[in-house]
């Protein structure tokens, strides 16, 4: 069961990868770009480890901890289908808007993954807070690695803000 | 909770057998004339893993769905993902794959299609444009607008082999539509020979085949592809099915034409919803 929560996010990420790269969804498509963007799953199983694995005071075995953690994928998950929604009618959206409505899946993760510290690992509210900081740090420092990767260097996104 | 999100799977799974059931792939369709072989071909997407949302072969597919003859995947500044995309379509029909890279810098993007190795982007346009005619590569001017426009100076643009007449960017903003119509102007006034290239610089969105140019080869091989574009042989459309280039060659493309757009799947709104519904049951249920 453990397998369930990140199988389906890969599966809906990719579903809707279809969806807007390509106005169409079959099951070949949903296969082959859910496996290629299935690394992102990894990546979030790393950053639950860095918070799971060391946490003494847990109250679930770590398979359950994993598979609670997983859930937190609903806030990007809901947004992803809003995306999904949005880019075939507007695909061209201002960066301050898309920035601004990035911020409702961060904060609202952050939320959650500190409310999971506190009730499953057992943290105090200011190791929770600590806590939520260091996954986060690790799922962004991975986007962005790989937002460098993407984009050839460092030129194009500092362009994209301005610099 | 059971029944629901079982209903949810069954939306999807019904959106995924219409969505494969349905999909339409145009027949490949060869056009000739004049002794040329007219290719539809884009030289400028981009593919995962890079700045693109489609691996690969995934891309190929959709370019061949979208009627596409050539393609070529061109990366910010890197060409691995593009060599990959070769090496797998080497023994399988379909489109041609052209190793390409955006060769993005602070002033200028520049498409090197027809390259083996990185070409480097910390340089002037001149120098870049050098570096891919030494691969064997063809050079073509991304996207001239706005601040991507003032590098192309006379040094470079004598030396570029074509530069994109045809982009989104037309969509996105009045006056980089502007930009493209005056950049086409003052570079064709003064060097006709430079081919106009029309790219749908596809990245997440869209439609990899809706801009695009009508190239005219001697072969259908990538070798010819990119002789044509160093000859001049192309005619750019854009997504309205206008086309740009040499009156002559617009004429002879137009006439021989059949193309542009691919038969719209069946039931891929249904596909989509039912989809789209499913993963929302799924997600809150």
């Amino acid at each position: 069961m453990v397998a369930v929560h990140p199988a389906f996010f890969a599966l809906l990420f990719g579903a809707l990868v279809s969806i807007t790269a390509t106005g169409h969804i079959t099951i070949a498509l949903l296969f082959h770009i859910s496996l290629s963007w299935s690394f992102l799953v990894v990546w979030q199983a790393i950053a639950a480890a860095v918070i799971i694995l060391p946490a003494t005071a847990r109250g679930v075995s770590r398979a359950r901890a994993f598979e609670l953690l997983f859930l937190a994928h609903v806030p990007w998950s809901l947004s992803l289908l809003a995306m999904a929604t949005i880019i075939p009618v507007a695909p061209i959206v201002p960066i301050p808007i898309v920035v601004l409505a990035l911020m409702v899946p961060i904060a609202w993760t952050a939320v959650i993954i500190s409310a999971f510290c506190q009730t499953i690992l057992g943290a105090t509210r200011r190791v929770a807070r600590q806590l939520t900081l260091v996954h986060q740090l690790v799922i962004w420092g991975a986007t962005l690695f790989y937002l460098w990767f993407a984009v050839g260097g460092w030129v194009p996104i500092l362009q994209q803000v301005g610099l | 909770m059971r029944r629901p999100r079982l209903l949810s799977a069954a939306l999807l799974l019904t959106g995924l057998v219409i969505g494969t059931l349905g999909e339409s792939m145009p027949e490949p369709a060869p056009r000739r004339a004049g002794g040329y072989w007219i290719l539809a071909a884009v030289f400028h997407t981009h593919a995962f893993p890079g700045d693109g949302g489609l691996p690969p072969w995934a891309l190929r597919h959709e370019a061949a769905r979208a009627g596409l003859d050539v393609f070529a995947i061109s990366n910010h500044n890197r060409v691995s993902t593009a060599r990959l995309a070769r090496w797998m379509a080497r023994r399988s029909d379909g489109p041609i794959v052209i190793v390409g890279q955006e060769v993005t810098a602070r002033t200028f993007h520049l498409i090197a299609a027809g390259i083996e190795e990185r070409v480097d982007w910390n340089t002037s346009p001149a120098e870049a444009v050098r570096a891919i005619h030494a691969q064997g590569g063809v050079a073509i001017a991304a996207h001239p607008v706005g601040r991507y426009l003032r590098a192309w100076d006379e040094t470079a643009v004598a030396i570029l082999d074509g530069y994109e007449r045809a982009h989104p960017a037309m969509e996105e903003d009045e006056r980089w539509n502007a930009d493209l119509a005056a950049f086409d102007a003052t570079v064709r006034a003064r060097h006709p020979r430079l081919a106009p290239i029309g790219s749908s610089d596809f990245h997440w969105t869209g439609n990899v085949g809706r801009y695009r140019t009508y190239v005219l080869a001697r072969e259908r091989t990538a070798e010819s592809v990119l002789d044509a574009v160093r000859a001049g042989r192309t005619v750019a459309m854009d997504s309205t099915g206008r086309l740009y280039g040499d009156p002559a060659l617009v004429r002879t493309v137009a006439a021989a034409t059949r193309f542009i757009t691919p038969p719209a799947d069946r039931w891929r709104l249904v596909s989509i919803g039912l989809v789209w519904l499913g993963l929302l049951g799924m997600v809150v249920l």
